[in-house]
């Protein structure tokens, strides 16, 4: 770049050649501009989508205007001399595309304020063809920054008086000759116009001259490059936070349909979403690892400014402009004590200024059945299930045949090839062995996953349109969308659908006030009818006889069938469950409806301070309604159960009357968030910058539901029978079908509300030196009803400190051209989380004093005890990064954090003397640190073709420091650190800690033997030596996460590839168990006699209750927890786009793209038994893919 | 710039606010607030009247454990055998410790609250704040008794006993521990500031507090503390001020006829077991120093056999009586307590008439009128020793034989007690004047107050 450096010439020499340097000059811009475009990030605001051959400059002006809302000013007689365009580009930066289109013609333009000004070249020409001026004129040297000082190349600056312009390189430089009294305009796209007049004593100055522009007023349609906080707009040379924005072209290079976090997954460096791995049965959904025991973990979501408590539902992927995620304290404390987690801020699309544009979208998704055939279930399941009941009840009681026809019969709901074995140990009425066999080999001979699937599966299938239409002017800009998807679930009779509409304004009511107001709405449904679970259901069992008919099933009936004749004979109902039938008998309709409306003032005070004010309100109404009609086996089964004999006269009390059940829940989420800022953003002198806000925050949530449930109800005349609900509330005893299971009386009848309200001051102030140096801080104090007595934790304020330093300002970095951009940053912080279960004083809750039950008293019962020192968790952030762009087009960002959470809400143990063992106090601590590491990079980038990397890696490992487990203490059994979850927060491991057996095989009787600590093989249970028989295996959550996407653009194609990896975590993977109701391969190959156990991969002896035990316990060994790293190719995705066609051309259509895509198509793990997550169950052993087609057309 | 007024003002109206905005009830949840809350606060069950931790029984002399395996993982069978400390690490509960400091948190927590209480009389806040003096007095009864020497004028103000504990803020540090003089002192201080205030019956509830109440604890405070002379005096207040009766088992048609404790009648002060369904097995010398005639064998033991009680761990004491009527033993005061706490001050005050007397009204209620033989003797000592062995039958594993135990052995009536294992090998001694009488600190709450001294101790 050093050519353009020309000063060193004779002046003479100069202005000869000053046509060439032009030429040169305009080179450089060009490749200036496309730098510039990826120095901010993913480019400039405004981009043309053109094609045109031979067309009229008149043309080409009009669909800039129509496209961008810039002016053209130009006289007629300019225009005579330009030539016909012939150009094709696709979002192209609209200088870029200037640089383009002028590139050809003889005439230059000039961008100022919105407007671009065309002259004839020739005029320059004139100029540089006149004879030397009388008085010679003199250089100066004019430098271009921003406000901030950092150096605006590619400005345009323009000698009025001389019809003279040029454009400053990339030290924001241009040497210009002019003479006292000459006029100067220096403008910048996005900048006000700066003019000057030049005076003696600037050409004194031996000509340097530095000029700042400013950030022109924000416009209406301008899409701001800066960071947007939801408080602010920082620019990202500025920022100092850990913040990672993506942007539409990369979320939309996937087809997009009904969640919005699914394209977010692996695109953002620290935001781990995976919807396979489960810690306490949740999805994983978090940034930078989990900071909280108690309180919520997801990140607090942002939607146009606020945030937002509605479900992530609303947010509609097709609208999606941008989604910032800040992650560390000095991008995030401004959310004070909801940050802890980050925020997710979600930008949505808006409207550009001009002609009405309008978009339909629609896609259709489906996804294959399930394919039981490739599961890896045992292919002789049924014989496996029907053996192992055969062995174990050889010495089944000889009465249990005969009990099961009077009240006090036992394995009321024992499985079918169990109740052969009663008959045949029966005492009263016994078959014989050959029968019992042939009844065996008669279930043994059928599986019915084939049937399954062709009764209660089909292929799933989204649908979604969408429409927008957007447009307006200067001072009114409206976007309106609309948006239905439908939904089919594999099991059939489930669907759910979601119908949104959208619409949001920017209106300039005076060139000092600017209003925003969105609203939304949205309304759900979901349909949910019992279809059961496989898994739930024996191999052997048919859905239906020869003729079609539904038949009962043993699981869900409760009872056998022989004990449900028996009490049909007494005239109970019939108490079997017909799965075919309930699922249409049985239905959950639940629906919702969402609105959300904000609006958003600014006021422009002046002198660099300007007022906004706004805020949200968001309702939510939810209703759902289940319906068990009177044939239904739950309606049933709850009458038979409360179904008492009469004390005289024969007959029966019912004690809920038969008929249908209905529970009807409604449920509502009030809440608003009022916000008043004022902001000042100011350039004093020449190196400092200013950037600060002050404002205040109100917030109130209210969470109010009800359940109301009906009996012997009639869905058709709205019938329904009292109740003595005193039955359900007391303890009854079911005289004919206890196996039924009593009614709750809290989940028939219930009332729920809270309010949760909140008080926030916040201050942010960002200030920058010379645009290399900047420093942050930003403090919040929040307050709300449920915190807050002791005077030292009240007002205790969230902090944070950042800086940055801009390296690639440096003087000495200038001659490294292959930095394009470097920025160290480094911050420090708190940010905080809400636990809301504990109050500074005693909460108690009502409850029936009993102790003479004749007469019950009130009384109270404690639920949380008094603290004052009750107070916010918090978690401190330390966070280390740089940006870097490096050559052409790689650029990204490398991060290493260590967040420690402190005064963690949980459960501690507490001096017993102060009332209580344990309490709910701030004295957990976990840590997490981690590495993160992003790159885009565009490999290859011409014309017609592009090539694109992005690559996000995030490393995440945390350790528990301080916690109190009640499960496990130092006196706890080997079994209890491998049982469920005790281990999830164990000092000193890391959250979600696995801790297994080490398997050593069978003993002699069948039984499991482990190594103890020393080596030396022991049986399971014998001489327990606690924690010291287990080994830790590491955690259950990914440590580990790497996206990497690859697109490429050739012509109107792209192909788009993601792959995904989790990893660094560990798995169990179940055992074969012939006890199942599904048994895996090789469940089979168990251990039966002694001398088995010299078999290799023999399994344990399943027929007794304590080698069941043994089962669950080798589950949690060695052997059976492995690595769960795997690997999974997440979307392939192929576009097409008709821009430019002569189709579209002739419709009046502006673009018409198709895409089609595969997700979900390939996955492999990286243990022994390549068991991946991504299948849902290890018994799958294959991912089902879905497969997607979209079209949008936009006029 | 002319605009910050408006900033300025819109700020100031925003945080005026505040407090009035912030300050909302959460529903389904209840701050106790009102008169009334505290009010049913003190029906708690969980934690008022199921009050007495059950492992008191497993300290006592009358329990017999023939099935205790050795070594022993169990904290019943660690207390069995005097222990020096019932858990081998700071992580788990402290048990007895935590149960009467949970019934304190609740009495605490009336009397940080109730003066701000909204709703009532003064007159009903005074007599809710003294139903709380009293019955936090009654916890420190036993915490005194358990973690402190026996009552020793003369060394009370320096024996080390337990912290006084009057704050029910988990935030507010715990205080060292007090002398056994001064808890005495607070619980006589405490029932007496609380005298004046409290509710004369209580027959509806007997959980509750009244007056007859306070004086049958202030009764058994002063036995414990070896002052006979106020603990007569006490005990006939309480006797006159409430129901005096015994409850007579003899007019009874069986056991059925015990019925729950809050309104069984001769109950002045009504408190449970934490666990009131218990099943616990007595020494043989226990069983057979029972009269075979007597109405508490035949209501509370099962499997009785021939009555010649001759093979270990055969017959059961239940807590809910033989006819699961819900005769769960009071562990608080009683008219029987009071009888027998006059018999025994008389005795020792050689009033020999007056405790044969007293012991009469108790003995002639405990065997159908058949059976009945009253007690005679001229001897002082047999005399004691008759009202003592009284007291072991009708306080049954109610959580008192052990504080008797101490006061017995303070004035060495105490013999040596052991254990015994299934095979009759002795397991552990108790040997007169042991250390073991009084209790250590638990190590989970020394884990937390590292700076106090623990009690002595030798094995």
């Amino acid at each position: 770049m050093q050519k353009t450096a020309f000063d060193v010439r004779p002046a003479w020499w100069r202005r000869r050649h000053l046509t060439k340097i032009f030429m040169v000059m305009k080179l450089t811009y060009l490749l200036l501009t496309a730098f510039m475009v990826q120095a901010s990030a993913k480019g400039v605001a405004q981009h043309i989508t053109y094609s045109a051959r031979n067309a009229p400059i008149e043309q080409v002006f009009a669909e800039i205007k129509k496209q961008t809302g810039y002016f053209f000013l130009y006289t007629e007689a300019v225009l005579e001399k330009a030539r016909p365009v012939t150009i094709e580009v696709k979002d192209m930066p609209l200088a870029k595309f200037l640089d383009e289109v002028f590139r050809k013609q003889p005439l230059v333009y000039t961008i100022a304020s919105r407007t671009i000004t065309v002259t004839t070249a020739s005029n320059v020409k004139v100029y540089a063809e006149r004879e030397p001026a009388a008085t010679p004129v003199a250089s100066i040297r004019l430098k271009v920054t921003d406000s901030a000082g950092a150096p605006l190349s590619g400005a345009s600056v323009t000698v009025r008086n001389k019809k003279l312009s040029g454009i400053t390189d990339e030290k924001g430089e241009l040497t210009l000759d002019v003479e006292a009294g000459d006029v100067v305009l220096v403008s910048f796209i996005g900048y006000e116009t700066k003019r000057i007049t030049v005076t003696v004593a600037m050409l004194a100055a031996a000509g340097n001259v530095v000029l700042v522009l400013h950030r022109s007023a924000a416009k209406l349609d301008e899409v701001e490059v800066a960071i947007n906080t939801g408080y602010q707009q920082i620019r990202p040379e500025q920022s100092t936070g850990s913040t990672y924005t993506l942007r539409t072209k990369e979320y939309e290079s996937r087809i997009n349909t009904s969640n919005f976090l699914d394209g977010l997954q692996n695109k953002i460096p620290g935001l781990l979403i995976n919807n396979d791995v489960k810690f306490e049965d949740n999805n994983l959904f978090q940034i930078r690892g989990i900071s909280t025991i108690k309180g919520n973990r997801n990140p607090l979501i942002v939607v146009d400014g606020y945030p937002t408590d509605l479900s992530l539902e609303m947010i509609d992927p097709n609208e999606i402009e941008s989604v910032t995620v800040l992650k560390d304290a000095a991008a995030a404390t401004i959310y004070g004590a909801r940050s802890s987690n980050g925020v997710i801020i979600v930008e949505r699309k808006k409207a550009k200024a001009g002609n009405m544009r309008v978009n339909f979208r629609s896609t259709a998704g489906f996804r294959p059945k399930e394919n039981y055939a490739r599961y890896r279930w045992a292919d002789d399941a049924s014989a496996i299930v029907v053996d192992y009941e055969k062995l174990t009840n050889l010495n089944a009681s000889a009465t249990s045949w005969g009990s099961q026809q009077t009240t006090s019969g036992s394995f009321l709901s024992a499985s079918p090839a169990k109740l052969i074995m009663f008959h045949w140990r029966s005492n009263t009425d016994p078959i014989t062995t050959e029968e019992r066999d042939r009844q065996l080999a008669e279930l043994a001979s059928y599986n019915n996953a084939a049937d399954y699937s062709r009764l209660f599966l089909r292929a799933s299938s989204v649908l979604t349109y969408n429409l927008d239409m957007s447009g307006g002017s200067d001072r009114m800009l409206y976007y309106l969308t609309a948006n239905y998807t439908r939904n089919n679930a594999m099991r059939v009779n489930n669907n759910d659908g979601i119908f949104r509409l959208s619409a949001r304004a920017t209106m300039k009511m005076t060139d000092r006030l600017s209003l925003d107001l969105n609203t939304d709405f949205q309304e759900g449904r979901k349909n949910t009818a019992p279809v059961p679970d496989i898994n739930n259901i024996l191999p052997y069992e048919r859905f239906e006889d020869e003729g079609g008919n539904p038949v009962a099933m043993a699981t869900g009936s409760k009872v056998t069938p022989l004990y449900n004749q028996y009490i049909q004979s007494l005239g109970l109902l019939d108490n079997m469950y017909y799965p075919l039938l309930e699922m249409n008998e049985v239905s959950d309709k639940a629906r919702y409806v969402n609105n959300r409306i904000t609006a958003h003032f600014r006021y422009k005070i002046g002198s660099g301070f300007n007022l906004s004010f706004g805020g949200v309100y968001e309702s939510v109404r939810s209703d759902n309604r289940h319906l068990a009609n009177e044939s239904s086996a739950e309606a049933r089964q709850i009458v038979n159960y409360y179904t008492k004999p009469a004390t005289s006269g024969g007959g029966f009390i019912y004690n809920i009357p038969k008929g249908a059940f209905l529970k009807q829940q409604a449920s509502s989420t009030q809440g608003f968030t009022l916000r008043a800022q004022v902001n000042y953003d100011k350039q004093v002198a020449i190196d400092h910058s200013f950037n600060v806000i002050l404002g205040a925050e109100v917030r109130k949530l209210v969470r109010s539901s009800n359940t109301t449930s009906y009996f012997g109800y009639n869905d058709q005349t709205l019938f329904q029978q009292s109740v003595d609900f005193k039955v359900i509330s007391t303890n009854f005893s079911s005289t004919y079908a206890y196996v039924n299971g009593a009614l709750s009386y809290n989940s028939l009848f219930n009332q729920a509300y809270t309010d949760d309200r909140f008080v926030s001051g916040y201050s942010n102030l960002v200030y920058s030196y010379q645009g290399k140096y900047s420093v942050t801080g930003s403090i919040r104090i929040d307050q709300s009803n449920l915190f807050g007595t002791d005077p030292k934790y009240r007002y205790k304020p969230l902090w944070s400190v950042g800086a940055a330093w801009n390296i690639h300002r440096e003087n000495f970095m200038q001659d490294i051209t292959w930095v394009r951009s470097l920025k160290l940053r480094m911050a420090h912080g708190f940010n905080g989380n809400v636990a809301k279960d504990a109050l500074p004083q005693v909460i108690a809750s009502d409850v029936l004093n009993t102790l003479n039950p004749a007469a019950p008293i009130p009384s109270l019962r404690i639920l949380s005890y008094a603290n004052s020192g009750l107070r916010w968790e918090q978690t401190r952030n330390f966070n280390l990064g740089i940006n870097y762009e490096i050559f052409k087009g790689i650029s990204g960002s490398i991060d290493y954090y260590i967040k420690k959470s402190t005064d963690i809400l949980a459960t501690n143990q507490i001096d017993a003397t102060r009332g209580a063992t344990s309490a709910l106090i701030n004295e957990a601590s976990i840590r997490n640190s981690g590495l993160e590491v992003s790159l885009q990079a565009d490999w290859i980038s011409r014309r017609r073709f592009n090539w694109n990397t992005g690559l996000v890696f995030a490393h995440n490992k945390s350790k528990v420091l301080q916690v109190y487990n009640a499960d496990l203490t130092a006196g706890s059994g080997s079994w209890q650190y491998i049982a469920g979850s005790y281990a999830n927060y164990l000092k000193g491991y890391e959250v979600g800690a696995l801790f297994n057996y080490r398997y050593a095989g069978l003993d002699n009787t069948g039984y499991p033997l482990i190594y103890d600590s020393e080596g030396k093989i022991k049986p399971l249970f014998t001489n327990d030596a606690k924690i010291l028989d287990v080994s830790y295996a590491g955690s259950s959550i990914p440590v580990f996460n790497l996206g990497l996407s690859n697109r490429v653009d050739v012509g109107n194609w792209y192909v788009y590839c993601m792959i995904n990896y989790f990893g660094n975590f560990k798995i169990r993977v179940p055992v074969p168990n012939a006890s199942e109701k599904r048994p895996l391969k090789g469940a089979g190959n168990y251990w039966k006699q002694p001398g088995d156990e010299n078999i290799p991969g023999i399994l344990p002896n399943p027929t007794t209750s304590s080698g069941q035990q043994h089962y669950y316990h080798i589950a949690n060994s060695d052997k059976y927890t492995v690595n769960g790293s795997y690997l999974t190719i997440g979307d392939v995705t192929a576009a097409y786009s008709f821009r430019g066609s002569r189709l579209l051309r002739r419709t009046g259509i502006n673009n018409m793209e198709l895409k089609v895509q595969a997700s979900n198509l390939y996955t492999v793990a990286f243990n022994s038994y390549n068991y991946s997550l991504a299948t849902g169950s290890y018994a799958k052993p294959y991912v089902t893919p879905t497969y997607t087609a979209a079209i949008a057309i936009n006029f | 710039m002319n605009k910050s007024p408006i900033i300025i003002l819109l700020c100031v109206l925003l945080f005026t606010s505040c407090d009035k905005y912030l300050d909302v009830q959460p529903k389904g949840k209840r701050l106790l607030e009102t008169v009334a809350d505290y009010d049913a606060w003190l029906n708690n069950v969980n934690s008022i009247a199921n009050a007495i931790p059950n492992e008191l029984n497993q300290l006592q002399d009358n329990l017999d454990l023939p099935n205790i395996s050795n070594p022993s993982t169990s904290v019943n069978d660690w207390i069995y055998t005097w222990r020096r400390q019932y858990a081998d690490e700071t992580s788990t509960p402290p048990v007895i410790w935590k149960d009467f400091y949970e019934t304190i948190y609740y009495f605490n927590t009336v009397l940080e609250g109730i003066d701000e209480a909204s709703g009532g009389t003064p007159q009903q806040k005074q007599s809710l704040k003294a139903e709380a003096l009293l019955g936090r007095a009654f916890s420190y009864l036993y915490l005194v008794n358990l973690y402190g020497k026996s009552y020793n004028a003369g060394t009370a103000s320096e024996d080390l006993a337990v912290p006084f504990v009057t704050s029910n803020d988990l935030n507010t540090p715990t205080p060292a521990r007090s002398t056994v003089q001064a808890i005495y002192n607070h619980i006589i201080d405490d029932i007496t500031k609380a005298l004046p205030h409290l509710p004369q019956d209580n027959s509806k509830n007997r959980f509750r507090g009244s007056v007859a109440a306070a004086y049958s604890v202030l009764a058994r405070t002063y036995l414990y503390m070896g002052d006979y002379t106020n603990a007569a005096k006490y005990a006939q207040l309480a006797l006159d001020n409430g129901p005096d009766e015994v409850l007579d088992y003899a007019a009874l048609p069986s056991a059925a006829g015990i019925k729950d404790l809050i309104t069984r009648p001769g109950t002045i002060y009504a408190r449970l077991l934490k666990t009131t369904y218990t099943q616990y097995t007595p020494t043989l010398d226990y069983l057979k120093s029972f009269d075979v005639k007597d109405l508490r064998l035949a209501y509370h033991y099962v499997y009785l056999g021939d009555y010649t009680f001759t093979k270990r761990g055969e017959v059961y004491h239940l807590g809910i009586g033989v006819a699961y009527s819900g005769a769960y033993p009071n562990c608080g005061t009683s008219v029987e307590e009071m009888r027998l706490i006059l018999a025994e001050c008389a005795a020792r005050d050689h009033d020999l008439p007056k405790a044969i007397d007293e012991l009469d009204k108790l003995r002639k209620a405990r065997f159908k009128p058949d059976d009945y033989e009253k007690f005679e003797s001229t001897d002082e000592e047999e005399v004691l020793q008759k009202v003592l062995a009284e007291r072991n039958f009708e306080f049954a594993f109610n959580g008192m034989r052990w504080f008797d135990m101490r006061r017995l052995d303070a004035e060495d009536r105490m013999p040596e007690v052991n254990r015994y294992d299934g095979q009759g090998n002795v397991i552990a001694t108790l040997p007169p004047h042991s250390l073991k009488y009084t209790l250590q600190i638990p190590i989970q709450v020394l884990y937390f107050n590292p700076e106090w001294p623990q009690n002595p101790w030798s094995d």
